[in-house]
């Protein structure tokens, strides 16, 4: 990635009418139109369609379908503050690139994109089918230096900010399935993994995986994933940027992480629970460990435990578990 | 001066013969003393206030085991031994997943960074380090147990 590509992409984003003359380019960098028309040749080499109008300029017709740095950064100039950008094309999985560059020494925070993960895993190591089909995988590194204690709610509340982006991002209305799963219309878009790893009671790395839908197509997917599977695309209809998504992304998650470091996230994480709670009054089987119960989800708890309504009038609690809603709840 | 190096300290006069240690640098004193069960004491972190670096990790003074760091227990038949405990309310796993192998089992070989479970909680897998040098004598948990706070998890004889 270049940085005089980072600025013509900008450049190109932020002109009001979205076209930029070569000669405006060239001043910009400090080098001739013809050398201007060249880095346009590279990056229509990586997937960019520019058209150029005469005495109006360049313009982006398409950017490419797979994710782009320079284009991540374009949209992300003006920020105060941005992480490091690290994109792969394929990966074992983004949440062991992460801990492989946390012990390198890698400043925190930064963000890991993958176009594919061989070994993309969730919960107790089950596979993530992680293709390269147009959809996101990302870690989110941090070094909070926290007590474990005050985590309870991190992962909910990253998923819940992932979901109000979707919702803002896509005019969707997705959902969260205690405890890290992404829904929408009752299928699965996306998965979070949070890994952590503690040093004398703190919590010293955090790795905030996600894998999330975006372009991938019904039909690419395995079989046995098409009744439960969705993507961004799907539901809307429509491809999704990639690179742009991936820009709000890190913002949203960047925010997201310092509203839980203050504290002020408690503000709101009651309301967006209660917006995107898929589970809320709900017949559902939760298992833990050899244990099978059978209710009606009625919310969380001050911990973040699932509460279960069951037979009799009782309530079970849940810290941890498989979730499975019942065939006609959807 | 940080916590593991206080931890370290404590380890060494542990294994030596001193009754009594001091050190102090740059305005930041300690004093470890051992106690009526042969077990080190810390006695006082001294003159905090006049401390160039912050040091918050340091403990109030308290005559208990000073750190969370796995100590022995004062028993006689623990001498030599430590144990790695829960540092949190959660599920105990001893391994990434159902499939692969265990991340230590009894007989293992464990310096201070090595993974030796994983306790789930609150939604995150965290990976727990032995944060002692020795070897696994007893695993005290089952897998997919819940464990509470402070909870013995293996049991390591000290190397």
């Amino acid at each position: 990635m270049h940085p005089s590509e980072i600025i013509i992409l900008r450049e190109l984003l932020n002109s009001e009418t979205g076209h930029v003359s070569g000669v405006r380019l060239g001043k910009l960098l400090g080098v001739s139109r013809v050398a201007v028309w060249a880095q346009l040749q590279k990056l229509t080499q990586q997937g960019f369609v520019f058209e150029p109008v005469r005495r109006r300029g360049y313009h982006i017709v398409r950017p490419p379908a797979a994710l782009h740095p320079a284009l991540v950064h374009a949209y992300l100039s003006g920020r105060q503050r941005v992480p490091g950008i690290i994109c792969l094309p394929t990966v074992d999985s983004t949440n062991n690139e992460a801990e492989r560059r946390l012990a390198a020494g890698e400043q925190t925070p930064f963000v890991i994109f993958a176009n594919a993960q061989t070994h993309g895993r969730g919960r107790r190591g089950r596979p993530w089918h992680s293709a390269a089909n147009g959809n996101l995988y990302a870690t989110f590194v941090f070094r909070p230096q926290l007590e474990p204690a005050r985590m309870q709610d991190f992962t909910l509340w990253m998923g819940l900010n992932v979901c109000e982006l979707v919702a803002n991002f896509c005019k969707l209305t997705p959902g969260l399935k205690w405890p890290n799963d992404l829904h929408l219309d009752g299928k699965k878009a996306g998965g979070i993994l949070t890994e952590a790893r503690i040093d004398a009671d703190q919590i010293r790395d955090l790795v905030f995986g996600l894998g999330l839908n975006i372009n991938g197509r019904h039909a690419d997917l395995p079989r046995e994933l098409q009744r439960t599977a969705t993507s961004l695309a799907e539901a809307t209809g429509a491809p999704v940027d990639l690179s742009r998504f991936a820009a709000a992304l890190i913002g949203r998650m960047l925010s997201a992480y310092d509203a839980f470091l203050d504290g002020s996230y408690r503000d709101t994480f009651t309301a967006l629970w209660n917006r995107y709670d898929v589970l809320r009054e709900k017949p559902v089987t939760v298992i833990q460990g050899t244990r099978t119960v059978s209710g009606i989800a009625a919310g969380i708890d001050a911990e973040g435990s699932l509460i279960l309504r069951t037979a009799g009038g009782k309530t079970e609690r849940f810290r941890a578990g498989e979730v499975t809603l019942a065939k006609d709840a959807l | 001066m940080d916590l593991k190096q206080i931890k370290q300290i404590i380890e060494l006069i542990k294994r030596s013969e001193l009754t009594e240690f001091e050190f102090e640098e740059d305005g930041f004193k300690i004093k470890v003393k051992r106690g009526a069960g042969g077990q080190p004491v810390i006695m006082a972190p001294a003159s905090l206030s006049a401390h160039p670096f912050p040091i918050a990790p340091v403990p109030a003074p308290t005559p208990a085991a000073p750190v969370s760091a796995p100590v022995a227990n004062p028993a006689g038949d623990e001498t030599g031994f430590a144990f790695v405990k829960s540092p949190m309310v959660g599920t105990f796993y001893k391994s990434a997943s159902p499939e692969s192998p265990a991340f230590v089992n009894v007989g293992a070989k464990v310096e201070e960074k090595s993974v030796v479970c994983i306790i789930e909680a609150m939604k995150i897998m965290n990976e727990i380090q032995a944060e002692t040098k020795g070897t696994v004598v007893e695993i005290l948990v089952e897998n997919g147990q819940p464990v509470e706070y402070g909870q013995r998890l293996f049991k390591v004889k000290l190397a």
